[in-house]
């Protein structure tokens, strides 16, 4: 017989104050925390029981409930000292171990009440959902025995002792319960959840290599499952596994016919009628692929993926019949459509050769009287001309060919000036050519044409960002957020991604490198949200049955961090990581200001006004705090002071923690584990370091950043002195990364000779050159690159990086001088680019309207 | 009074996790599981699922630890694994 609580106690309450607790139990329960602390206070005030363990718990529990955590805290950890017998007050200190995210804490609390008061359900309970949470599936099996046990006629109860086999790879297992489970509950007619369960019993036979038993089962109870689809697809994979294909192609075809536009499906059937990538000639594709076109006269899909198997005039003759029609409706996607095709030169050319014609068609004919088809049917509608220009536009934009882009976004503006999409391409245009402040303005005209649309009120906040317009830009926002309320802090409530990090790399760009971290910080605080989050589903989708998603989910959340915002995120934080290692004095936001020449007396008087700035600042955002804090009672959302995190005593350790996310789930990014091989180098953690070098090669062996760490790493591997089985894997690894050549500046002179035509290459080299030697001059060789026109990928992003590295230090030594030249020749290769002194001229400020006239 | 005024503010703020609660809450499924008993006996006369014991050494518990950063339970679950091969469960967090 289970112990009701209050009596579990060696402090046992006398009746008035037993009838009080009940109640403080029963107020917890219905969330009636303030009636809850009042009987609390009753017997708390009784002489003898000011002390009392299981009162102070609930206590505790409903000032948790209260979000106040601090005295729940200190409540709970009172009353546990003073009953050390009770399971309630164990529970308790359990639950708010666990709310404070100490899981292992939490765990041996709920332990230590289950051994005071064994088969408690509730207790049960909440350890299996710990146990689950935090992947100890050992512990989430037997604690589901015992739930099982406990509870034998409840349907959570099996489905959770299954699941927990089910995730232990204990397939038969899994299996046997599941059947003993069908066996006696087969309802009769139409049933949701039996439907769900039967699926799920499919899933677990085929991750148990089942594919026979699990066809048989699906086809026996094909009429039990609801979802139709899910039911074609398991079937269609089950068939493809057991090498039926044409079976499988049938149930494919089955499958297209209700949905005509699934990529996947299209893909499968190749698979299957054994013509995926056929290396001869993509024919019997394209024959498949016209057939279903026939057959789906409005299907996009099979007309669409038709296109990236053609070259020369058969591309040409498709793209005519895929891009008229598109304009005629003015589709919005007919670019996005076509941008798998700008990995070839050969095909972009078609592209272009079929706009010009069809631009100079128009031109000649009059839009008010051409027919794109050549045959005189009727004329086209007034807007095929509009959409031409926009495609025209973003074809040029693509091509980094801003004038002729500027040219044509022009006529689709002159054409109908009312379009909100054209002042964003143009906006566009002018971001990609490196004109910030422009871009934004036209953002900005833009939005001032639909001032209720939250995309381009977004949009029009991004591009603020980008052009180092960071109170404008929340401003702006503010226009869609919660009213009176600042925008950066409603926008981190709702967890707004591109927020975070636009914003922080806005910071990043005016030096407030504290700021910036805040925003990275943001970020990681919003994933650990995410992963909290999952801890309802638990209990949520076993009873609701929905236990493929449930599997799916726990494995996505696995995962979570291998999202390309958390390697956004991560980069930032990492490289400002490593920017307070390498250039402490950049963290200085003013150390701008202090320049060459200035005597001391005038950097101290600066330092001093400075100081006294910051002073002020710091007192009003203070004063702001408090006033917020009053108003809400409790403050949401993560409390970071971006102060703070500049001053971290380890920077490399707080990196490495970041690293860690992005290198264990095997990122797709290069980049990334680059990134973390020269944290790791810093830490001299040589296996991480070769880890990543090699995870890295894997992706992609002749990246130029993986290249500069491959380099680093062998000018410091004669350094390290390692032993034992460490010092084995590390020599397996090297032979992966490495095969024989070891010679850090014969590896980098290969690289150089290998990859001469790549301007991030040349980067590369010269990077890794600088490190072998820091007295290495480079200068002369990279200023020569730039103007190369047999270096290809000169491209503006290249040029900000070799910028931003020669501030850094990367590449040697660079006079005035040597900055200078190089300003002028990227501003002669891209004169819009604000960066290196380019830009569109402008009179005075506001030149917005004058501008347009003047067009 | 009082009490009915707490009510309402917890409803207008917190709908959202009102509903959470709703499908979290821990009232009992009224249930009626038709179930073979004799089979019920079979699974529960074996005794708990008792997990195969590896002994995993301490020292190469904080060897892999500190060599790749990682939390102790991953390393467990990977020496768990390989059967308590040090050198093994190395290199297959390295990735060879």
């Amino acid at each position: 017989m289970p112990t009701p609580p209050g009596q579990s106690s060696s402090q046992p309450l006398p009746t008035k104050e037993l009838g009080y607790f009940k109640k403080i139990v029963k107020s917890y329960e219905q969330k009636q925390y303030k009636t809850g602390l009042k009987f609390a206070k009753q017997i708390l005030a009784t002489q003898g029981f000011s002390e009392h363990g299981e009162t102070l718990a609930m206590k505790g529990l409903i000032l948790n409930c209260m979000g106040k955590c601090q005295e729940a805290q200190e409540c709970v950890r009172k009353g546990l000292k003073s009953d050390l017998r009770s399971y309630v007050c164990w529970h308790v200190y359990g639950l708010i171990q666990k709310t404070e995210k100490k899981y292992d804490e939490a765990i041996k609390a709920y332990k230590q009440a289950l051994k005071l008061e064994k088969d408690n359900i509730q207790i049960l309970r909440d350890l299996s959902l710990l146990q689950i949470h935090i992947r100890d599936f050992d512990g989430y099996l037997s604690s589901k025995y015992e739930l099982l046990r406990l509870r034998q006629n409840q349907r959570v109860s099996w489905l959770g002792y299954i699941v927990a086999h089910h995730l232990l790879k204990e397939h038969t297992l899994a299996l046997a319960i599941m059947a003993e489970y069908i066996k006696n509950n087969t309802p009769p007619g139409y049933d949701f959840e039996f439907s769900e369960l039967i699926l799920y019993q499919n899933l677990i036979m085929r991750e148990a290599g089942q594919s026979d038993v699990a066809l048989q089962k699906l086809e026996e109870n094909s009429t039990h499952i609801v979802d139709k689809v899910a039911y074609m697809e398991t079937r269609a994979n089950l068939l493809m596994d057991l090498d039926q294909p044409k079976q499988a192609e049938h149930v494919w075809r089955v499958l297209i016919d209700r949905n005509p536009e699934c990529l996947e499906y299209y893909d499968a059937l190749q698979t299957c009628m054994g013509i995926k990538d056929s290396l001869e000639s993509p024919k019997p594709q394209l024959l498949m692929l016209d057939a279903l076109a026939e057959k789906f006269k409005k299907a996009a899909a099979p007309r669409r993926l038709a296109l990236y198997l053609v070259e020369g005039e058969e591309l040409r003759r498709r793209l005519h019949e895929w891009i008229v029609p598109m304009l005629r409706k003015g589709a919005p996607s007919l670019f996005a459509s076509l941008v798998p095709l700008y990995k070839f030169p050969q095909k972009i050319a078609v592209i272009e050769s079929l706009i010009s014609e069809y631009v100079k068609k128009m031109d000649d004919e009059g839009y008010d009287k051409v027919n794109l088809n050549g045959v005189s049917q009727e004329c086209e509608p007034p807007t095929t001309a509009l959409w031409l220009y926009v495609l025209a536009a973003y074809h040029f934009d693509r091509c980094h060919k801003t004038e002729l882009a500027l040219h044509y976004i022009d006529r689709a503006i002159q054409h109908t000036p009312t379009v909100v999409e054209n002042y964003m391409l143009k906006a566009r245009i002018y971001k990609h050519a490196g004109d910030y402040d422009e871009a934004a303005s036209w953002m900005e005209e833009a939005q001032s044409l639909d001032t209720a649309d939250r995309y381009i009120n977004g949009k029009c906040g991004k591009y603020m960002l980008r052009a180092k317009r960071i109170d404008e830009a929340n401003k702006m926002l503010a226009k869609f957020t919660r009213e009176g309320e600042n925008a950066a802090s409603h926008l981190t409530d709702m967890q707004c991604m591109w927020y975070e990090l636009e914003s922080g790399r806005a910071f990043r760009s005016v030096n407030k490198y504290g700021e910036a971290l805040r925003k990275a910080h943001h970020i990681e605080f919003h994933f650990n949200t995410w992963i909290e989050d999952q801890y309802d589903f638990h209990t949520y989708c076993l009873r609701k049955m929905t236990l493929c998603s449930y599997i799916r989910l726990l494995r996505m959340e696995d995962r979570l961090r291998n999202a390309d915002y958390y390697y956004q995120g991560a980069k930032l934080a990492i490289k400002i990581y490593l920017r307070m290692i390498d250039r402490p004095d950049d963290m200085n936001e003013h150390s701008a200001l202090i320049k060459e020449g200035m005597t001391d007396q005038e950097i101290k008087k600066m330092k001093k006004k400075l100081k006294k700035q910051k002073e002020l600042q710091e007192e009003e955002e203070k004063k702001k705090k408090e006033k917020e804090t009053k108003e809400e009672g409790l403050q949401r959302g993560p409390q970071i002071d971006a102060e703070a995190l500049l001053k971290t005593e380890d920077p490399l350790g707080e990196a490495a923690k970041f690293c860690h996310n992005i290198h264990t789930f095997g990122t797709p990014k290069v980049t990334g584990y680059a990134l973390c091989a020269e944290v790791y180098q810093r830490r001299e953690k040589v296996l991480l370091v070769l880890k990543c070098l090699n995870e890295g090669t894997k992706k992609d062996p002749h990246h130029p950043l993986l290249h500069v760490q491959k380099v680093k790493f062998l000018k410091a591997w004669p350094t390290y002195d390692l032993t034992g089985i460490v010092k084995d894997t590390a020599l397996s690894l090297i032979e992966t990364v490495f095969g024989a050549e070891l010679d850090a500046v014969k590896h980098n002179d290969k690289y150089k000779m290998e990859h001469q035509h790549e301007f991030p290459a040349r980067l590369a080299y010269a990077e890794a050159q600088c490190a072998i030697d820091p007295s290495a001059s480079v200068v002369n060789w990279l200023l020569k690159s730039v103007e190369d026109t047999t270096v290809n990928e000169r491209s503006l992003k290249m040029m900000l990086k070799l910028k931003d590295g020669i501030e850094y230090g990367k590449y040697g030594k660079w006079s005035k001088d040597d900055n200078e030249k190089l300003r002028k020749l990227v501003n002669g290769l891209f004169p819009l680019a604000l960066d290196f002194g380019g830009g569109v001229p402008h009179k005075s400020p506001s030149t917005n309207n004058s501008t347009v006239e003047s067009k | 009074m009082a009490d009915e005024e707490e009510k309402q503010q917890v409803d207008k703020h917190n709908w959202g996790s009102e509903e959470l609660s709703k499908v979290s809450d821990t009232k009992e499924d009224g249930d009626d599981l038709k179930l073979n008993t004799d089979a019920l006996g079979n699974l529960f006369n074996a005794s708990a699922p008792a997990r195969p014991k590896i002994n995993i050494k301490k020292e190469d518990l904080q060897l892999i630890m500190n060599e790749l950063e990682l939390p102790e339970a991953t390393v467990r679950a990977k020496l768990i694994d390989t059967n308590g091969d040090v050198g093994e469960a190395l290199r297959s967090l390295c990735g060879l």
